[in-house]
């Protein structure tokens, strides 16, 4: 029983290493999605200011 | 890179900032993706976490840790956005028997490799079904082989409830290969 906990324990690890490996691509591109970071920190910066 | 730096730059540093978003681009997406399973919130989480990383970047104070930080940053933003959508909408969460799982000797072979990715695929195929709360507790759990008490304290949940959602994540994956009979068929059969 402690055997097959084992190997549950290493097939899960497994799986969500798997997973994590496995994504869709993104819908929007890094580049925009740099720049709408860019945007929101601008407008936090000008909201700490005002 | 910019390990070495982190402790001289500044959190304004633009250089930095990007420097960091392209080393953790695809980290940050990826532990997204797998709590949510929708690659445009995955796209919003990742888009918070940033500019929650940035405006806090003067808080990390070993250049080591930053990873552990952003994942950290990453996954609260992502439970964040459960809970609210929680609150919108009620998720059900399972009630799965307890069920033991069968699995005899491995067979040290080439074959083993080949059964194994049939196991993960039946695995990965049921934790898509399951909950992101329970996904994130095995995240945490088996990835960053954190304790039950600092799930926890990092969930802000009572540790019994960590306890009976590793248990039923798990039993809801050992059904799922129950069910798929490749447990209790031959391929781990003693030989």
């Amino acid at each position: 029983m402690q055997r097959n906990e084992e190997i549950f324990k290493k097939l899960i690890i497994q799986s969500i290493k798997e997973a994590l490996d496995d994504v869709p691509t993104p819908p929007y591109s890094k580049e925009e999605t740099w720049i709408n970071i860019c945007k929101s920190l601008f407008k936090l910066k000008k909201s700490y200011n005002d | 890179m910019f390990h070495n730096n982190l402790q001289k730059r500044n959190s304004s540093d633009e250089q930095s900032k990007r420097l960091i978003y392209e080393s953790y681009y695809a980290h940050v997406y990826k532990i997204a993706y797998f709590f949510i399973k929708d690659p445009y919130i995955a796209q919003d989480i990742l888009q918070e976490s940033f500019i929650k990383i940035f405006t806090n970047l003067n808080k990390v104070e070993e250049s080591s840790k930053l990873k552990a930080w952003v994942t950290t940053i990453t996954s609260r933003t992502a439970i964040d956005f459960i809970r609210k959508q929680k609150r919108r909408n009620e998720l059900d969460v399972e009630n799965v028997n307890d069920i033991a799982v069968n699995i005899n000797e491995m067979a040290p072979s080439v074959e083993e490799e080949v059964e194994k990715c049939f196991l993960c695929a039946a695995i990965r195929d049921e934790m898509d079904t399951l909950s992101p709360d329970h996904r994130i507790v095995l995240y945490l759990k088996y990835i960053h082989d954190m304790k039950d008490q600092e799930i926890a304290r990092f969930l802000e949940i009572k540790v019994a409830t960590v306890k009976t959602r590793i248990h039923r994540a798990k039993n809801q994956l050992k059904k799922r290969l129950e069910k798929s009979s490749i447990m209790d068929g031959d391929l781990y059969a003693e030989k």
